[in-house]
């Protein structure tokens, strides 16, 4: 299986390279760079940095700017994941190369791994960039729990590969890339606790936000960055990450293996 | 062996729009049943829509069929696909199906890898592979700067990467010039010959089907209408006889009066630039032509009988059974 892995990366990789350099990247960061202008701008003109008492009793205690630069980053990092492996299945068969991967024996598991971990660079220095930003425009975190926001960040962007696995899927079942991945994307963005809290949203919707990954791994990661909490205290939330993570990993993984013929019957169909 | 045994395949086709879909089956294969030996190239003849793609889609285990079975080396590929997918591969025509960003070796040691090869395994196949297809001194330039012909050799080189057992060959001359054609047609005689490898090939060319396959299957709505050596095709069809008659300029008048004789039971194709037309028909009707010849004053320069070509015993096979 890693053998496949490392091939398909490499693959990739080169493809990458040649294709789009570096326009590619920076169309990404600019992208997540005015999203995270806008509301800075917002805080900082607008609401004369000022925020309600629910919102601090909500984001325990939050500066509203470390919360929207955490969500920023860690919505680029989930984003990149899903568009990087969730479409990778979809582009090799509008390129016409999917046939000669499913004619092989090779492990559709390494694959995705494989296309998973070559991205996974440009997807954490994205949202690395993102931080930069965030703390060049007053952002400040404790520097204390780094290495468990760390594993937040590892774990959150493993649970983000297996919801594009489930995405990837459904793109190919569909045939397409636009509407489940924007719809997915804009989604999650919006009800995933990015820019907001979520117990200001209607309960249903709340509801609807923790069954996406990236809502308790913004939990976490940003208590731990306060510096006030640690792992350890939000052992329910990493637990319902890991098993989000498996859900949508069987569910899509499974679900790809049980549809890979049927996709080749439809377009001879 | 590979040994298919009454192979069906219905697809299911959805119309219409998200109100008011429809759903109708289409039977793609009735009952299949073929076999391709080691050592032996089979060819799968027949027009478009006939059914030939999906049969190699069942046979190298990218779809499934709706019933029948499929054993490869006594394998089942119906239900233990992925161990079967290690004895095949498949060579389409056509410039898709590979990185045009990367170079021949870099897509060569990507899809070798697919096939579990090991590093210093895979350098040597890949040396092996560009040097069948004549690639070597354009192996590190990347596939977009390739022409056609050079695109199509590398697919070659891509279905020879994991030395499959079995190979898949749907229409893998297609556009590419005599000279490589018959580089291409040498090296599958070869791989069949020497190194006893079963290869089943669909082409458009007939004379390619003649030249290369020890067995063909004829194939139409879905069903073998027929099968043998190329010989034996042409045997069991008997298509009638043509003869060659050159002559002089033919008149228009001369023209109708033969295209009437078109009505019987006969057909006459006539070319007026080389002087000559030909004809497929009984013997006894020769005559009659060479009656009219006489009556418009006409002279005969050559009657000659010609053989009946494959394609002649295919086109009468697949224009009958529509038929009826």
């Amino acid at each position: 299986m890693f053998g496949i892995s490392i091939a398909v990366a490499k693959k990739n990789r080169l493809i990458i390279k040649r294709a789009y350099p570096w326009s590619f990247m920076w169309s990404r960061v600019s992208g997540a760079f005015f999203a995270l202008a806008v509301p800075i701008m917002l805080y900082y003109f607008v609401f004369g940095q000022t925020v309600s008492e629910d919102f601090k009793a909500f984001a325990d205690g939050s500066d509203y700017l470390n919360y929207i630069v955490w969500g920023a980053a860690m919505n680029v990092l989930s984003f990149s994941t899903l568009m990087n492996v969730g479409r990778c299945l979809i582009t090799e068969l509008r390129e016409g190369t999917l046939d000669n991967f499913l004619i092989s024996p090779a492990s559709r598991a390494g694959y995705y791994l494989g296309t998973y971990a070559e991205q996974l660079l440009r997807s954490l220095l994205e949202a690395l960039l993102i931080i930069i930003f965030g703390f060049i425009a007053g952002a400040r975190f404790a520097p204390e729990n780094i290495p468990e926001v760390f594993v937040c960040i590892i774990i959150s962007s493993m649970a983000f590969f297996s919801l594009s696995i489930l995405v990837s899927t459904i793109m190919v079942y569909t045939r397409d890339t636009y509407l489940v991945q924007n719809t997915i994307f804009l989604c999650m963005s919006c009800i995933c606790e990015v820019a907001f809290p979520i117990e200001f949203l209607p309960g249903w919707v709340g509801r609807i936000a923790n069954i996406f990954p990236l809502t308790p791994a913004l939990t976490i990661t940003r208590a731990c960055l306060s510096g006030t909490f640690s792992l350890e205290d939000y052992r329910n939330e990493m637990i319902r990450i890991i098993v989000l993570s498996m859900v949508y990993f069987l569910t899509g993984y499974f679900g790809f293996i049980k549809y890979e013929k049927k996709l080749i019957e439809e377009v001879l169909a | 062996m590979i040994e298919a045994t009454d192979l069906y395949k219905n697809y299911l086709i959805k119309s219409g729009h998200i109100w008011k879909r429809k759903k109708e089956s289409k039977e793609a294969v009735r009952g299949i049943s073929l076999a391709i030996r080691p050592g032996q190239i089979t060819g799968l003849l027949g027009v478009n829509g006939a059914g030939k793609t999906t049969t190699i889609k069942m046979l190298t285990t990218m779809i499934s069929p709706t019933s029948g079975t499929i054993v490869i080396d006594g394998i089942d590929a119906v239900t233990n696909f992925m161990e079967a997918k290690k004895k095949l591969n498949l060579i389409t025509g056509g410039e898709r199906n590979i990185y045009w960003r990367l170079t021949a070796v870099e897509n060569l040691e990507y899809f070798g890898s697919l096939y579990g090869m090991k590093k210093a395994e895979l350098k040597s196949r890949i040396d092996e592979v560009l040097k069948i297809v004549d690639l070597e001194d354009q192996k590190d330039i990347p596939v977009e700067k390739y022409s056609k012909g050079m695109k199509q050799r590398l697919q070659i080189a891509r279905g020879l990467i994991n030395d499959p057992a079995y190979l898949f060959m749907d229409e893998p001359t297609l556009g590419l010039d005599i000279v490589i054609t018959k580089s291409i047609h040498d090296y599958i005689t070869k791989l069949a010959k020497n190194e006893n490898k079963g290869i089943l090939i669909t082409t458009h060319y007939i004379f390619e089907a003649e030249e290369l396959c020890d067995f063909i299957y004829v194939i139409d709505g879905g069903k073998i209408i027929a099968s043998g050596t190329p010989q034996e095709i042409k045997l069991l069809y008997r298509p009638k006889k043509r003869f060659r008659i050159t002559a002089a300029m033919l008149t228009d008048e001369t023209v109708n009066t033969l295209k009437k004789l078109n009505d019987n039971d006969m057909e006459i194709i006539i070319s007026q630039e080389s002087h000559s037309f030909e004809m497929k028909t009984e013997r006894s009707n020769v005559q009659k032509i060479i009656g009219v010849l006489r009556k418009h004053d006409i002279d005969i320069s050559n009657i000659e009988t010609v053989d009946p070509t494959l394609e002649d015993a295919l086109y009468d096979m697949v224009s009958g059974e529509r038929r009826g």
